[in-house]
């Protein structure tokens, strides 16, 4: 059997230096509420960051890859996106 | 096999490692390397860019040109409206994992030499339908494996780019190379695939675009590493012609986007122009076409008693009726008009 096939797995593999504080902000939890059916971001996104809790969107901004992918894919461009500042963030070990 | 000799025709690389290494040829030269440090926007004075703010305190950087590499979501040429935001059908979203695998089994695997390796490339079933395309390639004791497909395609059929992976992983065709290795690093990155129709403006005053940030990638034959080498060199050259004229103005640096153009970069992507777009707006190609041949050839190969005439006679009968056959050839026909 293969090890890391759930995403949790897989991000266990990853290393992070995550900031105190966020780079992606949800703009309106609203929209996402009455507007996004799928909530699409959390079925695309590589790393699985955002996690809907009923009313609102968690983001587990952490094990974010930094791909770009919520920014371009969320049709409401709901989401405000940054690089996280210098020095923190994923770190590629490898690839 | 002359492929094995000097001058290599390719190289894989793992990037944590081969970006030192580049950046030190750079430093070599007399380039001052700053890391750990986020560019937030370019400084604009009189309608050109003179250089670029840094998140570091006092952390302004001022040059005669700045040249933007970097890469697929180039906030900072999208800052300057060189592009608008990229819609989901110009990018492809990848996952990919590095397994690790002793050296030794991978050379009896792969068969191959010491310090030789190999890349596959994995068309059709792996992306389930979806434009894109896997590729699987040997490293000295760790593979590289690895899907992608357009964001637009993972949004429309609804798919976690992980799953795509793992299933990728274990296709029959797959898992057998992969055996008995151990995943070390998972990794997800946007790859620019508009092509020659999204290359956005790649020079203004005092500022050019190169790379990813340009969208110079060859989405088909998966060149990526070359053209943004290979347009920073243009870009360099560029630049000492300016510094020469001390004119640093669009007008002088748009030479680079003719030189761009004319190079094997601009060619190519010309080349290619409408072929993701074309098999985005028909999933015919890879819904049913794909399958439809893969089909065709294991019942070809399939020794089973029945002679080929006879197995030609039923792949015809599948291709459905006169209409549909009527279909196919026209699509065949576009799909050559695209590649060729
Ligand atoms: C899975 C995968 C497989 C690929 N396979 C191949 C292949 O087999 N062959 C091939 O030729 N190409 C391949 N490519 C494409 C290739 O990797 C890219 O085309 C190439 O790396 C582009 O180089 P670049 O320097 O323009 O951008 P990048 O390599 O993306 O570098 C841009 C850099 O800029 C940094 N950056 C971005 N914004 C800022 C900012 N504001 N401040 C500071 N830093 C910033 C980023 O962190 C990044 O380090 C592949 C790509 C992927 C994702
Ligand atoms: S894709 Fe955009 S609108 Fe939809 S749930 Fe995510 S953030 Fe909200
Ligand atoms: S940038 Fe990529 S990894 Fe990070 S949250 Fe957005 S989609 Fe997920």
């Amino acid at each position: 059997m293969m090890k890391a096939q759930t995403i949790e797995e897989k991000q266990y593999l990853v290393r992070f230096n995550a900031d105190t504080k966020s780079h992606l902000h949800v703009l309106d939890p609203n929209i996402c509420l009455t507007k996004c059916p799928d909530k699409i971001c959390t079925i695309f996104c590589p790393a699985s960051v955002y996690k809907w809790e009923e009313v609102r969107m968690h983001v587990g901004y952490e094990g974010c890859h930094e791909c770009g992918s919520c920014r371009i894919g969320c049709p409401y461009e709901n989401i405000q996106w940054e690089y996280p500042r210098g020095g923190y963030g994923i770190v590629f070990r490898l690839g | 096999m002359e492929w094995g000799r000097e001058p290599y025709n390719n190289f894989t690389v793992l990037r944590a490692k081969f970006d030192q290494w580049f950046a030190e040829k750079a430093v070599e030269q007399g380039a001052l390397l700053v890391c750990e440090t986020v560019a937030v926007e370019c400084i604009v004075e009189n309608g050109r860019v003179v250089g670029v703010r840094t998140d570091r305190p006092d952390g302004d950087i001022y040059a005669d040109v700045v040249v933007l590499a970097d890469g697929v979501n180039s906030l900072l040429a999208k800052q300057l409206g060189f592009h608008r935001e990229w819609r989901p059908d110009e990018v492809a979203l990848a996952t990919m994992e590095i397994l690790k695998l002793d050296k030794t089994v991978i050379e009896d695997r792969f068969n191959l030499e010491p310090n030789q390796g190999c890349t596959i490339e994995i068309f059709g079933d792996a992306t389930k339908g979806i434009v894109g395309t896997g590729f699987l390639y040997t490293n000295k004791d760790t593979l590289s494996i690895g899907v992608g497909t357009l964001l637009s395609g993972l949004i429309k059929h609804k798919m976690k780019p992980y799953d795509l992976l793992e299933y990728v992983k274990n296709h029959p065709m797959i898992r057998p190379y992969i055996q008995g290795s151990e995943p070390v690093e998972y990794l997800a990155h946007l790859i620019p695939e508009g092509g020659y129709h999204s290359i956005p403006k790649v020079a203004g005053n005092g500022v050019l675009v190169v790379g990813d940030a340009a969208q110079l990638v060859n989405a088909i034959h998966r060149e990526g590493s070359n053209m943004a080498m290979t347009s920073g060199r243009l870009a360099a050259e560029t630049i000492i012609m300016a510094k020469a004229q001390n004119d640093f103005s669009e007008s002088m640096l748009d030479q680079y986007r003719m030189k761009l153009m004319e190079s094997f970069i601009g060619q190519d992507l010309k080349k290619y122009k409408d072929a993701t777009h074309h098999f985005e707006r028909f999933p015919q190609y890879f819904e049913q076409y794909i399958p439809m041949m893969n089909r065709a050839a294991s019942q070809m190969f399939t020794v089973d008693g029945a002679s080929k005439w006879e197995k030609q006679k039923k792949i015809w009968r599948d291709l459905g009726s006169t209409k549909q056959k009527f279909k196919l050839a026209r699509d065949m026909m576009k799909a050559w008009k695209v590649m060729k």
